[in-house]
């Protein structure tokens, strides 16, 4: 008898601590808000497409001072939230997708997807102000980029 | 003279052409001066490596080499203690009372991770990439300066010299911007 | 009586005790002798540490996987048949350990742009084709120094697949397999590889001649 309540003492504690322990985990695994922006990078002044808009001066500088060209344009600006273990695309162009997927810790996982076929994936930590960046050439010694940022607050 | 020629020359210095081809790059060969003078450069490096590996000797004394070998192996022999077997409700009955300890202590190193987590720690460096393209060749660089990953992506040139066209899609180099 | 004037006498008793072979051995030490097991390490440790050091170009390192290897060599030894020499088959079980070694530094690593190294692309046509041998009329001992020289100035892959290929004389599907890359990128590395070795090796003379 005694021992029967003891059992029953005993398992009602630790559900109790497993669930505690379950939320604090869960509390830890949270969601990303993550932008990702197609850049055009180029020598000439201005871009050929209308829609292009120039890049903030604080962003203009921190890609000069790592790459070669000297004006940036904003083709596209998305944002996104990835649910914890969940994965979210960001389609940048009819040719470009990025596919994010949430990792365990901060990690996240970046999948390069062109015209439906994967090109490329990276696993990275991600910090508020880091930057991940996808480039490559484009025609007329001009190049584009990806730039994928952790907007969380926290 | 493309990269697939100079990897065929390659691969014939190196005994791996397929002998179906192996006529028809002496051909090439033959009225190509430039193919002749590379030729001739991979088989003199073939040649100067060839029984020159730089020799190295282990720097530390054999006793002491020895000794750490044999302590590592000693350690991993040692065979572990068999724990006498418990019927299953007595080993249920054990595990509950250190269980329970175990998700407070869970509970509390979750929360202090949260609390004092270190953004800093160079570690977060960590990164792995991979090619899930055949034509297409990536290069990673970071800048610690401006906080920045880089992942540069390359199509690979077919043998026209023009950017290689993936079989299921349009050319590498056009693949982001219209 | 003078026991000197009896080994005079009698050779026998003077001669060297005759060396074992390897395969004698490893018998030995399948069955446990661990006296046969270290004689072996002692014959053929240079050669082992010189590939780990070869690969990692750390002391320290070499150092520490020539050990696991040796290490990893006692536990595996029932599994040696004689397919190769024992030497061999111990040579491939510190270039395994020695690639995942670097494979995952390569994980941790990334190319700085502040220090950054061009190393592909092409870059290797531009190197000009090296006509006259560089290495004519050099001593052996002067040759593999300037060789030791070149060979720490290449990329770690570039390294790898020139020593798997020119030393250890493994076949291209051979290299892909063991470092988890195609054939066509074992082939550009190689070629890569022994390109810029010519022409580090040229310049060396240069700088000799002047």
């Amino acid at each position: 008898m005694s021992g029967s309540l003891f059992y029953s003492r005993s398992f009602r504690a630790l559900l109790l601590v497993a669930l505690l322990a379950s939320a604090a985990i869960g509390a830890g695994a949270s969601e990303l808000k993550l932008e990702a922006k197609l850049i055009w990078g180029t020598n000439d002044e201005k871009s050929p497409r209308k829609e292009h808009v120039p890049v903030d001066d604080a962003t203009a500088a921190r890609l000069r001072k790592v790459f070669k060209w000297k004006n940036y344009f904003i083709c596209n600006t998305k944002t996104r939230v990835i649910p914890s273990r969940g994965s979210n695309q960001f389609k940048l162009s009819d040719d470009c997708t990025v596919e994010i997927t949430e990792l365990e810790g901060p990690r996240v996982e970046l999948k390069v997807i062109g015209k439906g076929v994967p090109v490329h994936k990276s696993i990275k930590e991600l910090r508020k102000g880091d930057w991940f960046v996808y480039c490559g050439d484009d025609k007329n010694e001009s190049a584009w980029f990806v730039i994928i940022k952790d907007l969380d607050e926290k | 003279m493309n990269q697939e020629f100079e990897l065929k020359l390659q691969a014939w210095v190196d005994g791996e052409l397929p002998k179906r081809e192996v006529s028809r790059l002496a051909t090439e060969i033959e009225r190509n001066p430039d193919a002749q003078a590379l030729l001739a450069e991979l088989k003199m490096t073939r040649g100067f490596l060839a029984g020159n590996e730089p020799e190295v000797v282990l720097p530390e004394s054999r006793e002491f080499y020895w000794s750490k070998i044999q302590r590592e192996i000693e350690r991993l022999e040692r065979t572990p203690v068999e724990e006498p077997s418990i019927p299953w409700y007595l080993a249920v009955r054990r595990l509950l009372a250190p269980l329970s300890g175990l998700a407070l202590v869970a509970f509390l190193s979750v929360l202090s991770i949260n609390l004092f987590y270190q953004p800093d720690d160079p570690t977060r460096q960590l990164v792995e990439t991979e090619n899930l393209s055949e034509h297409v060749g990536s290069i990673s660089y970071r800048s610690q300066s401006e906080n920045m990953f880089v992942v540069y992506l390359y199509a690979k040139e077919s043998e026209s010299g023009d950017a290689e066209v993936d079989p299921e899609g349009a050319p590498v180099n056009d693949l982001f911007l219209q | 009586m003078d026991p000197r004037r009896n080994m005079a006498t009698n050779p026998e008793k003077s001669a060297e005790k005759p060396v074992v072979p390897d395969v004698k051995l490893v018998r030995r030490a399948q069955r446990g002798d661990m006296v046969s097991f270290e004689e072996l390490l002692l014959r053929h440790r240079d050669k082992i540490y010189a590939r780990a050091f070869s690969m990692m170009r750390n002391e320290e390192e070499a150092v520490d996987l020539s050990q696991e290897a040796w290490v990893k060599g006692w536990q595996r030894l029932k599994q040696f048949q004689g397919d190769s020499s024992f030497v061999t088959w111990m040579t491939r079980i510190v270039i395994n350990l020695c690639l995942d070694q670097l494979r995952k530094q390569k994980r941790q690593r990334a190319e700085s742009i502040e220090l950054m190294e061009e190393e592909s692309g092409g870059v290797e046509r531009q190197m000009p084709t090296v006509t006259i041998n560089p290495t004519a009329g050099l001593e052996r001992k002067e040759l593999r120094a300037r060789i030791d020289k070149a060979l720490g100035q290449l990329s770690y892959e570039h390294r790898t697949v020139l020593i798997l290929h020119e030393f250890e004389d493994l076949e291209y599907k051979e290299i892909a397999k063991r470092m988890e890359c195609s054939i066509g990128t074992v082939m550009s590395r190689l070629f890569y590889a022994r390109r810029k070795m010519a022409n580090l090796m040229a310049g060396y003379k240069r700088e000799e001649m002047s």
